[in-house]
This record gives structure tokens, C-alpha cells and sequence, in this order.
């Protein structure tokens, strides 16, 4: 026990010594910032500081999430940091000494302070609606860290929670915690999480594997990714504490292949982890190994099945395995596993840090915590949002997203991607919590304005799901097909009336007869809007 | 039983591990299951199985639900019956008939959609695709597939070789292979796993289906593996070209390779011998039996003793063997009586014998796969013991096992290996010992064992002083790392123990019998012997190798081992026969063939071998035969010693008779009558106690001992004589193979052998030299050293998979590999003709440029292919204690030969 005290207090005192002293400049160099031009704006400031002579770092960081600011720059130094929207390559020379001021820009109409109280006609950030509306815990430090220095993220709190534990707790306090929190699964299936981890612990044989699904294929959704542009140490912490409460001795983060960002940042720190003893042999001294190894996928939205991608890692082609067994009795080599998604994870720290109490006056009475939701289609300011769970879709959409962008009316919201709900404008005022009328799916939530076709919706998106069916299982691979083409000719209207009934018909064989969740959900967007939508 | 579940109202029981549809089955309902073939794992993709569970959400797909107790299902209810028609509706929709053809007999499928009344055209097909011809046996017709998956899972789970695969996504998805080429392009096999599990004929023998009058269960003819088949026989009494396999086997587990599954067309062909030839006027003309009996009886009459040689047969049943052994024993009175072991693992049993007590393989198939450490040498497995293969690969895959090839040339399993021990030619001594001497330096052996189970070790271990891993890297040419590696991996498996697996390429050189003590060496210093999972396995080449030797039939032993030299066995012996049994030791092949060019040889006897294609040095061969003043030959073709033979017999093939085979891990089975006899044909056994009668009545003794009135006479006859067998009978072997040791009717067989002690007490390590490489190194003349072996389409000399249309197809030409850099010295590339030359003779061939032979080396398959052989071209030099000629290592000169 002492030895992990001590060797965590060795570590946190070399990040306070290593503090850099002087401002720094944050770029949120996400991967939507960088698609913006922040890597430029980067060298463009770099460039003007030198000019200016002045010793200011230029760091590129993930982004905050409001991915209509973008690109955005903060400055991190004495006092509150300060954020600037809209930050271009042509105007980011121009723009930095008013920054490095703390004041206000005119070419940058969002700037604020990470403050309540504004300053210097600088707003605080309750005065912004994207971020006023939001319970930010996972999203805390994304943007306002370098992801891609360990002693930056230890210097903000991370592995505190880890070390916690192995200095004083044991796996089945942590699973106990867990348990009580509530703490349910984010990738779409919000099952518990503690019952995952307990099953794998108890689970015979060895060694047994944690594997992180960060695959997040489907359309309409990039919270994960988000998550580890910004902040991947929040991610391995919440891994090492789950492998420690499941007794899992190896890991594997398997990355969507077109996450290359992503995958350069975990890389980046999981080599730095290893490099100060988090990762590896006798974590922080203690009793507690772990093993880490990168995976990148390479494509296919059947990859966020769970089993498709142990499928993928064992190195097979990414196709749903049949259950049971389930992985966490016969995973990875058939060996115990546990699969758990990159969100789910980073919830992990905050919870072990500050207690199940805590975690249960988030949320509704029902379910506890936060939930980050991807805002986009024809929504004023796109962009990822975490609020508490049982907020409504008319928060997100209007509150925190500004509503319909130029001024059109909403017609549907799809919620939860290609496998999701076309929803209509009644129903917004549902509360958003797994269990409800609509999936959550993982959190995307994609506003349609009134110039969308719905038929043409649903048809971008049973072709979706047909084409990236994995071709397993015939009700999935032909039923999507099929499907498909009962839409298009329901599109170009030559039909008798009886084509409807069909594809419902049709639909329900694919819901229930399919292998994997992914062709079980298939139908679902073509089924709401043939039932909320019956006029298209 | 594990519980009772209730189905449609009927409670059913269930055992452990059960699935619903096992029980649903069981029950008798039918429930359409396109994609679970029965031996295997759920693939759970058809979801033609679905049903109800009272408690369970939506309809589980009853293949991969377990039972439980209390469980209620219900098969045919309405809600779940709309949705199963609902997919089966999907599924016939993925069918694109053809032009009339293939559409006969969709087999599972058509039962299906018979037992469900589903409206066959619900769905317009999508596709056209082009059918793949282009395997020689098979063909894939994607119009007709569903992609249930069974077939790439046969292939890659089952054989592991992993050649086919679904390829593309969502509704383009389809059976295919790297590259969407053609099959042939593939590493495909062409062993049939596949077209055997098909649901629907979209992968089918390209001969039409025909009925089936009659499965007869028998064992394969081809290798050592000893592969149970079920022959399909057609109501015109002839084979169909596939055959089936056999899953309760337990030394096949449902596999078989290319020749065992489509190999068996030789037995119809043609060129069959029907009628026996007797030599009149200088050639061969057909003749009675009763004269061509009477010729053998006449002229065999007139010799005797050392005037007189046999050669048994490798591919004859093990009661063929006992007969002919005993008439060259008890008839002939010579213990001349040898067989194709002489040529193959001679070495290994002469050491195993000399250091363990017995010649036989110790462990089982099931050990390969339950092994930590795999080591292969000098064995291309995967071409010659294919099912054996399937093991090796399977226990990487499946369990991690490290597997370390040692072999010159790059085979397929190098490609599984963890070490490619890539020794020079004939320095596998050297190795061996360099192996013993990290394990002993490193602490690595096994000092309980050493102690406990072995003697002469200080001797031994002196004899090692100068094997240095640096001296026997610079002699084997393989880095020192590399040795250490393989010598931590044996000595220490991380789970079971290790196996070490050799073949030829230890046993055909000159140095054969002590390359077999090396390795008999390492196994003992790291105790790797006698326990599940480790072992050692001397892989048997013929179908029946093992058994022709349990038989007798060679020239030191009496049945079951016993020696001529032992007066107790003799005594044995000559009671039940009623005849003194010689003392002194008969003739080794080898010296059958001295012997008959020195004129001491004068008659000899020849069932089911040809050895003027498998011995070494052919032209001499055949000089030294043709000077036999009488040679009969027994055999099912009329191959190149039946050519010069004075009088042949036509036998009947494996499908035509009765009997048993003894494979490479010591099991006894049957083999079973599937045809009447071609022709004039007649079963071996018959032939010899013919002839044996015969000539008893000519020389006027009683005719007595050759009377059995079928194979399970012999058989019992046998194993009243031989302790190792005296348990086994027709009766029990009815429910399956039997391995021996099996002393009494109520033992089960022995998996490994040596667990307590070794035959001869304790086993001995003897101190090996790694002599000259090889008798005939290159020079200036013969630059090149010829390396032999085989090839998986065919076997052995080829005399019977040549007469195997689809087999002749996927090798059709006689390969000469060379490496890149000699090939561009000759200004050759792949596919141009070459003759290649040794002292001895010559050959044409096909040139294969592959880095699979070093630079300086070519290998050649020895089967025959018109006029070339690789046997024409190699060293009869052979190794002085088990007289195996050296097929592996001789010198060659090759040149361009100019294109016909």
C-alpha cells in the first residue's frame, strides 16, 4: 500500500515541478478543428508570436464541443482560461493580442471566460446557451488540456481516482460502487456495467481481456472520438480501473480506422502511461499489471457490435458471433471479456473519485449520470453536448443547439443514427433516458428541416444498413436489401397501396429474426416513418 | 441426461451441453437448420431455427440456445412460424436458377421450403454469377449458394487452411477467395470439406449426383493416417467419385484431404488387371487361374530357402500380410520376406528397437493437437499425412502451440511455424545433438526422467563435448539463436508436452539410423515421452505400414515383433504352425535387389509394390529383377516390375475385399467389401492361400494352415500370437478402431504408449556421429544436390492417383524446383522444360522457380509422370545398420531442354 501512495505522489509532484510557466494558447485541433483550419490558425499564431517576440506556447488540444465556434482558441495562463470562436488562419495573427489580453474580438462573436463572472466585457460561459445548458463531468477538460502530455492531465486530476484504489480500495469496493452508482453502458445497449465486470471476474479462465469500443461507425455520432481527441487519459484511467475491478490483465482499444486522430492521441498516451508505470507491470507499485494494446479497425459499421470486433481482433473477418456464450464468460480467445465503450469508461474516474451518491443526483430518479449527444444536421450550432440524462430533445435542439438553422421548420429528429427514430416534432418534449419511447441508441441526434424528403430519409438510410450489413445472417443481409428496394419504388410512387404493409411486414422479420443488434434495429427508422410520417 | 425441457407440449429429455435444437431433433419435430452442420459450433446465420421460449424476449434461434431444465418451447406457433417463413422466403430469394442444370437436388434447402408452405416467389433473384469451374472436382455455383457459412467454416475451422471466406458486404456478400479469383487461383486443397457440407449444391462434384444403393463404412487406402470413408455405391455397382467422412472416426474427426475424398476413381479405371498374364513369347498374355496358379505353384516348388524372396504389401490389409508372411515362413522356409518400410522408416525402427524396445509411434493424433511444442522434421506433412497437418495447424490456431519445422526446403507449415530450422542437407545428426547439448548447458532436461527411465546418459553426454552451438551452426548453417530458441521451446512447453514428428527426411541418407538416435536422444534428455501431449511419432507413409510390420512381414521379425533370433518365439510359432521357424534373418529389400543381380536370388514373390518405380537407382533395379529366373507379381495394375514379371495375378482393391488396416497411431480397422470383385480379380488373401496350397501339394507335405474361410480367421490367428493384439476381434473393431497395445477383449486401447517403462527397460541413449552428409556430394560435373519427396496430389510413384482423372488434372506435370538464382543461371523461368541428369540416369520435367529450395538445390516429387522419375536419378549409397538407400540427398547436373 505504500509503495503505490508513494509512487503516486512522486509522480504528481514531477507534473506540479514540470508545470510550464508562462500563457499558453490552446488550438482545438479535434478532428472537426482541424477540418476548419486549426492546424494552420496554429502555425499562424506561432508565427506571430515569434514576431512579436514573446514566449507563449502554442499547444493543439482537442476541442471543446461546440464544433460551430470552430475553430476555437483558449488561452490557459493566470487566472480563468478565455475562449475565442471562429478563430481563421487569416485572422488568428490579428487576434492575438486582444487574447493574450483577455479581451473582447470583434470577428470572434463567441468569446467567454470558463467563468460564472464575465470581465473585461468577456462573458462567463453561463452566458453561452450551448455550454449554459449542459452538465459538463466527461467533457470538463476536453479542450482546455494538452491530450498529448500525461503530466498536464495529472496536473488536472487524472489517475487520482486509480491511484485511490490501489492505494486503498480492493476491486470488489469498486464494483460495489459501480453497482450502486447505476452506472448503465453508453454505446447503445445501456446495460449495467458493474454486472459486466462482476460476470468477468468470476468468470474461469485467464488471462482476461478488457477490450474499449471505440469504433463509433454510424453516421451522426462522434462524442467518442471527441472524447479521445480531447482527453485520452480520461479514457485509460477509467480502462485501468475497470480491468482492476474485472481482473483483467490485458486490454485492447480498438479504434474506427477513419479515427486516426484518435488513434494518435491514445497511442501517445499509452506510451507516455507505460513510460510513468501506469501501464504495465505493478501498476504504480501495487499488485495490479495491465497490459494495453492498440487495435485500429478498418471499416464496417458492424464493428461496434461487440462481438464483430473480437472477431476483428482475433483477426477474422468482423462478423457477430452467436450467444451464448457471452463474452464475458467466453470473449476474446474465449477467454472472460469485458467490452465496454469509450464513453461508459470516461464516466469511470469521475464516479470512483467522487462517490455513487454523487453520481445519483444526476440524472432522473430512474437513471443516473450524464450523456453526451452529437448535434448536427439542420441545427443552428452543431456540435457535442453533455447534459444529465431526462433532459428533452427541444433542449438540445433549441436550447443548446439554437434550433433549425436558417430559420426553417424542424420536421423530424433522428435519434441514435442509422439504427435510430425519425421522430417528429410532438414528441420532442420526451425525456431522453434509455428505456423511453425512442432508443437513445449512442446519442446522435440529427435535426431534419422541413425541405427533407422522409422517404428519402428512410431510404439513405435502410441503403445504409443494407450495404453495411455484414452479410452473416440472411433476415440482416437480404431483408435490408429488400427493403431497400420496396423504398425506392414506394419513392417513385408506382406502387399499389399494399407496398406499405409489405415493408412492415418485411421489417418485422428483419427485427426479430436478425442475429445482431444491428440488423434487429435496422427497420427501425423505416418503421417510424412509416408510422409517424404517413403522409411522405 | 441433464434435465427434461418440454416442447410442443411433449416433455423431452436433454443432455449436458445440449442445445434446444439438439433436442427439438431429438424429439423428432423437423425444424429447418441450413447453416448447422452437425458436428460444429452453432453458426447461427441461417435463422431458420428460430422458436419460442416462454420467458424469452422475441424467437432464439434454437441451435445456439442451451437447455434448461423447465424450459417451455413451442416450434409451431403462429407468430413464430410467419417469421421462419419470413426468412425462408429471404433465403429462397437468393437462389437464381440456372439453365435446367444444378437445380435438381437442393437438399436441405428443398426440404425446407417443403415442409414450409412458403410462396416460392416472393422475391425476384438479384444476382448472376458465373459458375467456378475451375476446380478439377468440384464446382461453386454462387446462383445457388445462401451464404449459411458452413463451407467457410469447414475450411477454416475445421481444416484450417482458411482458403475461402465470405468476401464483400451487405447483399454483395459471397463464397470467395483472395483476390475474388478464381478457386484454382486459391491455396485451396481441393479436400472436399465443403462440397461435403453444402446445404444446397452450390458447391458439388462436378460429376453429376447419382443414386446411392449402398454407404459402405471402410478406411481410406492412401496414407498412414488411416481417414475413415463411407463409399457411395451406385446401383450399377460402381463408386461414386466422393466419398463421405467419417465424424465418429476417431483418427479422422470427419476430415479427410483431397485423395481420401475424391481419390478413389483408380479402382474402376480401365487399365485394372482383370485376368491373370502369364509370359509366353515375350509378352504377357491373359490366362486361366488354374494355369497361372499352377505355373506359380510349379515353378515356386522348385526353390526354397535363400533362392526365395517375398515383398509384402504396405497397402494390403494386415490379415494379407499375415498370410504371406507365413507361407514364405512356413512354405518357402526363408525369413526373406520384407516390405516398403525398408524404404521408409527402416532407420527409425531399427533405433527405436535398438533404444526403446519397440518401432511404433507413442502417442496420438489428439496429442498433436493437445501439445505445448510441435516439432516437424524432415516431414512436409501437409502433402503426404494431410489429416496429420490439419492437427498441427489446429493446435497453433486453436491452442498456441509453438510449432518449429526443421526441413531444407520451405513446405506449407512454415508458414504456421514460430522456428524454420532450415538445416543444410543431411547435418540433421548434428542438429539433434547440438538440440541435447543447449538442453543439458541451459539446465533445460528433464532430471527425474534421466534418472528414473533411462541409462547409458554419462556416455552419452561425454559423446557431446564438441557439439557447440557455435560448431553446429557452422555445420547445420542455422543460427545459433535459432537452436536455442527451438531447444527452450521443446524442452519446455508452456501447457501438455511436446511432440517430435519426423519422416523421410531423417530416415533416406545415408546417416538414417543415426539422425533417428539423435532425435530419440533430445526426446529422452527432456523426458518428452510417455505422456498425453508429448511424444514422438515416426509419421507412417502406406495406409497399412504399421500393420504390414505387426504382421511379420519382415525379415527379423516373426508377428508382432518377435524375433527370428528368439528361440522362445520360434518355439512359439513353430507349434502353431507345425514347422521349425529359420534362426537367421531373411533379406532386406535392399539385398533382395544385391542378391538378385548376384544370382544368389533366383524366385521371388511380389504383392501390391512396385519396386522398380520406389527403389533407389531404377536402372539398376531393373537389371538386378530381370535377371530372377521366376518372378510372380500380384497386383491391381500392371505397373513397371509386373511388366518383367513371368507371371501376374489380379487382386482385388481395397473396395473389393475384406480385412484391416493399422494406421500411424497404432489403430486397428476395418476395411469393408464395397463392390463385388472387378473381373477376374480375387482378394489377396485368397491368392496367397491358393498358391501356399498349391505349392504344399507339389512338394507333397500336408496342405494345412492356409484354409481360413475369411480375413477374421487370419485376424485371430494373428492375434493369438501376438500380445499386442490378442484383445482385438471383428466383433469389437464393428463399433470402431481399436489402438494396440490391447491385450485383453476388455481393454480400450492404448493412446501413448511408454508411460511406466519402455519395452526394453530402460531407454538408452546412444552416442551418434554426424558422419559425411551424404555418399555423393556435387562437383563440377553434378553441380546441383536433388532433393526427393511428394507432392499432395499424388501418390507415391503415382500408379494410382495418375489413374485419378481429377488428380492428374491438378498435377499434371513433373515439377523441377530451383531456386531464382540457379533458374537465371540457366536462363530458366517456371513452366520451361529441363532435364536434369545424375550418374545414374535422367529425367524431363517442368521448371518451378521458387524460393522454397535453396540456391543450389532442386526437388523433385518421385511419382512417375510418363516417362520421368525422380528414382531414375538417385544414389542407391545407403545407411549401413537399416540398408535405407539414400533418396534425399544425390548430385545432379540440369540443362534447358529444348521445347517440344
Amino acid at each position: 500500500m505504500g509503495t503505490s501512495q508513494e509512487q503516486w505522489r512522486l509522480l504528481r509532484d514531477r507534473a506540479q515541478s514540470q508545470e510550464p510557466s508562462g500563457p499558453r494558447l490552446l488550438v482545438g485541433a479535434g478532428s472537426c478543428g482541424q477540418a476548419v483550419g486549426a492546424l494552420e490558425v496554429a502555425a499562424e499564431l506561432r508565427k506571430g508570436i515569434e514576431k512579436l517576440g514573446l514566449r507563449v506556447a502554442v499547444v493543439e488540444s482537442g476541442c471543446t464541443g461546440m464544433c460551430y465556434g470552430a475553430v476555437q482558441v483558449t488561452l490557459l495562463g493566470d487566472g480563468v482560461p478565455a475562449t475565442y470562436s471562429s478563430i481563421t488562419p487569416s485572422n488568428a495573427s490579428a487576434s492575438l493580442a486582444a487574447i493574450l489580453k483577455k479581451q473582447t474580438l470583434s470577428f470572434s462573436p463567441e468569446a467567454f471566460l470558463w467563468s460564472s463572472d464575465s470581465q473585461n466585457g468577456l462573458p462567463g460561459v453561463n452566458s453561452i446557451p450551448f455550454l449554459a445548458g449542459q452538465r459538463r463531468i466527461l467533457l470538463e477538460r476536453c479542450g482546455l488540456l494538452d491530450p498529448e502530455d500525461i503530466l498536464d492531465a495529472v496536473r488536472h486530476g487524472a489517475y487520482g481516482a486509480l491511484a485511490g484504489i490501489l492505494t486503498e480500495g480492493n476491486p470488489s469496493q469498486v464494483i460495489a460502487i459501480v453497482k450502486e452508482s447505476g452506472l448503465v453502458g453508453r454505446g447503445g445497449a445501456y446495460f449495467p456495467v458493474a454486472v459486466k465486470w462482476e460476470g468477468c471476474r468470476a468468470a474461469p479462465g485467464e488471462p482476461k481481456y478488457l477490450v474499449v469500443n471505440a469504433e463509433e461507425g454510424e453516421p451522426g455520432i462522434f462524442k467518442d472520438r471527441h472524447l479521445m481527441e480531447g482527453n485520452p487519459h480520461g479514457l485509460l484511467e477509467g480502462m485501468l480501473i475497470a480491468a482492476y475491478a474485472a481482473g483483467s490483465s490485458r486490454g485492447f482499444l480498438f479504434v474506427n480506422g477513419e479515427a486516426k486522430l484518435s488513434f494518435q492521441r491514445l497511442s501517445r498516451a499509452v506510451d507516455q502511461a507505460r513510460s510513468v508505470g501506469l501501464i504495465g507491470k505493478r501498476i504504480l507499485g501495487s499488485d495490479f499489471s495491465f497490459e494495453v494494446e492498440l487495435r485500429q479497425g478498418s471499416g464496417g459499421f458492424v464493428l461496434g457490435e461487440e462481438t464483430a470486433l473480437l472477431e476483428s481482433i482475433e483477426g477474422r473477418r468482423a462478423m457477430p458471433r452467436v450467444r451464448p456464450p457471452f463474452p464475458v464468460e467466453s470473449g476474446l480467445w474465449g477467454k472472460p471479456t469485458v467490452i465496454n465503450n469509450v464513453e461508459t469508461l470516461s464516466n469511470v474516474p469521475a464516479l470512483i473519485g467522487q462517490g455513487a451518491g454523487w453520481f445519483q443526483t444526476l440524472g432522473t430518479g430512474k437513471v443516473h449520470g450524464t450523456k453526451l449527444f452529437g448535434l448536427s444536421g439542420n441545427v443552428a450550432r452543431p456540435g457535442v453536448a453533455e447534459v444529465e440524462l431526462g433532459r428533452t430533445l427541444r433542449d438540445l435542439i433549441f436550447s443548446l443547439g439554437g434550433g433549425v438553422a436558417g430559420g426553417a421548420g424542424l420536421k423530424a429528429v433522428l435519434l441514435g443514427g442509422p439504427s435510430g427514430s425519425l421522430i417528429p416534432p410532438q414528441e420532442l418534449d420526451l425525456p431522453l433516458e434509455p428505456g423511453g419511447k425512442f432508443p437513445l441508441g449512442s446519442g446522435g441526434v440529427v435535426a431534419l428541416d422541413d425541405h427533407c424528403s422522409i422517404l428519402d430519409i428512410a431510404h439513405t438510410l435502410i441503403r445504409f444498413n443494407a450495404n453495411e450489413s455484414c452479410g452473416k445472417c440472411t433476415p440482416c443481409r437480404e431483408g435490408t436489401a429488400r427493403m431497400a428496394a420496396m423504398i425506392a419504388r414506394l419513392e417513385q410512387g408506382r406502387v399499389p397501396s399494399t407496398v406499405s404493409d409489405e415493408i412492415e411486414n418485411l421489417s418485422e422479420v428483419v427485427r426479430l429474426a436478425s442475429l445482431c443488434g444491428l440488423g434487429q434495429a435496422a427497420p427501425y427508422s423505416v418503421l417510424s416513418g412509416l408510422r409517424y410520417f404517413p403522409e411522405t | 441426461m441433464a434435465g427434461t425441457l418440454t416442447i410442443d407440449d411433449v416433455v423431452v429429455e436433454f443432455l449436458e451441453g445440449e442445445t434446444v435444437l439438439d433436442a427439438v431433433n431429438r424429439a423428432g419435430i423437423y425444424l429447418s437448420q441450413l447453416c448447422k452442420e452437425p458436428e460444429r459450433p452453432a453458426l447461427g446465420a441461417c435463422r431458420t431455427c428460430l422458436v419460442q421460449i416462454e420467458g424469452v424476449r422475441g424467437f432464439p434461434a434454437s441451435c445456439s440456445t442451451p437447455c434448461r431444465p423447465g424450459m417451455v418451447v413451442r416450434t409451431h406457433s403462429a407468430e413464430v412460424e410467419k417469421v421462419r417463413r419470413g426468412v425462408l422466403e429471404l433465403t429462397r430469394g437468393m437462389l437464381t436458377p440456372g439453365d435446367g442444370e444444378g437445380r435438381k437436388n437442393l437438399a436441405q434447402l428443398d426440404q425446407a421450403i417443403k415442409y414450409t408452405s412458403i410462396s416460392p416467389d416472393a422475391y425476384p433473384p438479384i444476382h448472376r454469377y458465373p459458375i467456378d469451374e475451375s476446380k478439377s472436382f468440384f464446382v461453386l455455383d454462387r446462383n445457388l449458394c445462401i451464404l449459411c457459412g458452413r463451407c467457410v467454416d469447414a475450411c477454416q475451422q475445421v481444416q484450417h487452411i482458411g482458403a475461402i471466406a465470405l468476401i464483400g458486404k451487405g447483399h454483395e456478400t459471397r463464397v470467395g477467395v483472395f483476390g475474388d479469383h478464381l478457386m484454382e487461383s486459391s491455396i485451396c486443397t481441393s479436400c472436399g470439406q465443403c462440397v461435403a457440407t453444402c446445404p444446397t449444391q452450390a458447391l458439388r462434384p462436378k460429376r453429376e449426383p447419382a443414386p446411392v444403393a449402398r454407404r459402405v463404412e471402410t478406411t481410406c487406402p492412401y496414407c498412414g493416417v488411416g481417414c475413415g470413408i463411407v463409399l457411395h455405391v451406385n446401383p450399377q455397382e460402381q463408386l461414386l467419385e466422393m466419398v463421405e467422412d467419417v465424424p465418429e472416426n476417431s483418427s479422422s474427426r470427419g476430415m479427410l484431404c483431397v485423395k481420401g475424398r475424391f481419390g478413389t476413381g483408380f479402382v474402376h479405371h480401365p487399365s485394372r488387371l482383370q485376368k491373370p498374364l502369364i509370359h509366353k513369347g515375350g509378352s504377357l498374355v491373359e490366362s486361366s487361374w488354374e494355369e497361372a496358379l499352377d505355373v506359380v505353384a510349379e515353378r515356386l516348388a522348385g526353390y526354397r530357402g535363400e533362392e526365395f524372396a517375398a515383398l509384402a504389401s504396405a497397402k494390403a490389409t494386415n490379415e494379407d500380410g499375415y498370410v504371406m508372411q507365413k507361407f514364405v515362413r512356413m512354405v518357402m522356409g526363408t525369413n526373406s520376406i520384407d516390405h516398403c518400410t525398408r524404404l521408409c522408416h527402416s532407420p527409425s525402427v531399427e533405433a527405436m528397437l535398438t533404444s526403446l524396445g519397440s518401432g511404433a509411434t507413442s502417442n496420438s493424433y489428439i496429442d498433436y493437437e493437445e501439445a505445448g511444442c510441435l516439432m516437424v522434421v524432415g516431414s512436409d506433412s501437409s502433402s503426404n499425412h494431410p489429416v496429420i497437418a490439419v492437427r498441427f495447424r489446429k493446435a497453433v490456431q486453436k491452442h498456441g502451440a509453438k510449432l518449429i519445422v526443421v526441413n531444407p526446403k520451405w513446405i506449407d507449415l512454415c508458414s504456421y511455424a514460430d522456428l524454420w530450422l532450415r538445416e543444410n542437407p543431411g547435418t540433421d545428426a548434428a542438429l539433434f545433438s547440438g538440440l541435447a547439448k543447449i538442453v543439458l548447458d541451459e539446465g533445460l532436461e528433464d532430471r527425474e526422467f534421466i534418472e528414473n527411465r533411462t541409462e547409458n546418459f554419462e556416455e552419452w553426454k561425454a559423446s557431446l563435448e564438441e557439439c557447440t552451438p557455435r560448431r553446429i551452426a557452422q555445420i547445420t548453417g542455422v543460427p545459433e539463436e535459432d537452436l536455442r530458441a527451438a531447444a527452450r521451446y521443446y524442452a519446455r512447453p508452456a501447457h501438455g508436452g511436446s511432440c517430435l514428428i519426423w519422416g523421410m527426411g531423417i530416415t533416406q541418407h545415408i546417416n538414417g539410423t543415426a539422425n533417428a538416435h539423435a532425435l530419440l536422444n533430445l526426446a529422452l534428455v527432456t523426458g518428452q515421452m510417455g505422456k498425453p501431449a508429448g511424444g514422438i511419432s515416426p509419421l507412417r507413409g502406406q495406409n497399412n505400414v504399421q500393420g504390414c510390420g505387426d504382421a511379420g512381414c519382415i525379415p527379423d521379425s516373426l508377428p508382432g515383433y518377435q524375433l527370428v533370433r528368439n528361440a522362445e518365439a520360434r518355439a512359439k510359432f513353430a507349434a502353431k504352425w507345425e514347422v521349425p521357424i529359420l534362426e537367421n534373418e531373411g533379406l532386406r529389400v535392399t539385398e533382395m535387389v544385391e542378391a538378385a543381380m548376384d544370382g544368389t536370388l533366383k524366385a521371388m514373390y511380389i504383392v501390391g509394390e512396385n519396386p522398380l518405380l520406389s527403389e533407389a537407382d531404377l536402372h539398376h533395379a531393373r537389371e538386378a529383377l530381370s535377371k530372377l529366373e521366376f518372378l510372380v507379381v500380384q497386383d491391381i495394375f500392371l505397373h513397371e516390375t509386373a511388366e518383367i514379371a513371368h507371371v501376374v495375378l489380379p487382386a482385388c482393391s481395397f473396395a473389393e475385399k475384406e480385412g484391416t488396416f493399422t494406421n500411424s497411431e497404432r489403430r486397428v480397422q476395418r476395411v469393408r467389401r464395397a463392390i463385388a470383385p472387378i473381373g477376374e480379380t480375387r482378394p489377396d488373401m485368397d491368392i496367397i492361400c491358393e498358391v501356399a496350397r498349391r505349392v504344399l501339394r507339389k512338394r507333397g507335405r500336408a496342405v494345412a494352415g492356409f484354409d481360413f474361410t475369411g480375413p477374421d480367421q487370419a485376424f485371430s490367428e494373428m492375434a493369438s500370437l501376438v500380445p499386442f493384439l490378442a484383445g482385438i476381434n471383428y466383433q469389437r473393431l464393428e463399433k470402431g478402431g481399436i489402438q494396440w497395445p490391447c491385450p485383453t477383449p476388455d481393454h480400450p486401447g492404448t493412446r501413448y504408449l511408454y508411460s511406466d517403462g519402455f519395452p526394453r527397460g530402460r531407454g538408452k541413449f546412444v552416442a551418434v556421429h554426424q558422419g559425411t552428409p551424404a555418399d555423393e556430394l556435387p562437383d563440377e560435373e553434378y553441380p546441383l544436390i536433388l532433393n526427393t519427396g511428394r507432392i499432395l496430389y499424388h501418390w507415391h510413384g503415382g500408379t494410382l492417383t495418375r489413374r485419378v482423372e481429377g488428380l492428374l488434372a491438378l498435377a499434371p506435370q513433373l515439377e523441377v524446383e530451383i531456386h531464382p538464382n540457379d533458374a537465371s543461371r540457366y536462363g530458366l523461368q517456371s513452366g520451361a522444360p529441363v532435364r536434369l541428369s545424375s550418374r545414374r540416369g535422367e529425367l524431363t520435367g517442368m521448371a518451378k522457380v521458387t524460393v522454397a529450395v535453396r540456391e543450389g538445390e532442386v526437388f523433385v516429387p518421385f511419382v512417375r509422370i510418363e516417362e520421368s522419375a525422380a528414382n531414375f536419378l538417385t544414389n542407391s549409397a545407403h545407411d549401413p545398420s537399416s540398408r535405407i538407400p539414400e533418396y534425399k540427398v544425390c548430385a545432379v547436373r540440369l540443362e534447358p531442354e529444348p521445347k517440344k
